[in-house]
């Protein structure tokens, strides 16, 4: 599956639209996390529970979308947007969502 | 005695924290400026395409992102700031430094896929809770 943020894929053709396709999760931080990161808070600097955190639940939202473009027997996902929101409780939620299409080398 | 001890010791070790975190911050603005000459033969567009930026991709998305909170005297900084408006100068830097970060890591990224130029990079800020927010760079790599 190949994924880009461009409307085309340089060196390939598309020749097929399936639709838009999306994934998202919401994933919440859990206590002893949230804990260290008050603590963190003090000094300032990169939290890194976090960002190991979103970056998991970003892959997570992303393979959500590729199999909904597997089963919709594309072979590429392009123009993928990323977005994140902070829902209720300190959760935040993925989304992930592009255009599933069939592309073939251009050549 | 005792008393004051403690009374005294949770400023201090705020205020300790907060010149820590300021030394820490200019060290890693050091880094940062080191690990950029390793990937500075990666050519960076905003724009979907760019002539002479490459002309095949294996159709790889590349991301960066790094979650950052502002030390305890910038946060209080802040929050003064807040009162009489304008520009928050105490954040300005934790922010641009956690853009830099953040896109560092994508070219970091492509660097170890092979890739000769990322196009069409987006840069997006995201709120986490009161003090974390999430600068996250991505685009598409072309080889």
């Amino acid at each position: 599956m190949q994924l880009v943020n461009t409307e085309t894929i340089p060196g390939w053709n598309i020749t097929e639209v399936k639709g838009l396709v999306s994934g998202n999760t919401i994933r919440a931080k859990h206590l002893g996390r949230d804990i260290g990161a008050a603590f963190k808070n003090i000094a300032g600097g990169e939290l890194k529970a976090y960002t190991e955190l979103l970056a998991e639940s970003r892959a997570e939202a992303t393979s959500r979308m590729i199999a909904e473009a597997q089963a919709l027997g594309a072979s590429a996902i392009v123009n993928v947007r990323f977005t994140t929101s902070t829902v209720a409780g300190g959760a935040a939620e993925m989304y992930a969502y592009g255009t599933a299409v069939v592309a073939v080398p251009a050549s | 005695m005792i008393i004051v001890l403690i009374q005294l010791a949770i400023p201090l070790a705020l205020i300790g924290a907060a010149i820590g975190g300021r030394i820490a911050h200019r060290r890693r603005g050091a880094h940062i400026e080191r690990r950029r000459a390793a990937v500075a033969h990666i050519a960076v567009s905003p724009r979907p395409a760019h002539p002479g930026l490459g002309e095949l991709s294996n159709g790889e998305l590349v991301i960066g992102s790094v979650v950052v909170g502002a030390d305890y005297i910038r946060q209080l900084v802040g929050g003064l700031r807040n009162l009489i408006g304008g520009e928050v100068r105490s954040f300005t830097p934790v922010l641009d430094q956690a853009r830099a970060e953040s896109s560092l890591r994508m070219l970091e990224a492509a660097n170890a896929k092979g890739a000769v130029a990322v196009v069409n990079v987006r840069f997006e800020a995201v709120r986490i809770n009161n003090n974390a927010s999430e600068l996250v760079s991505y685009g598409t790599l072309v080889h």
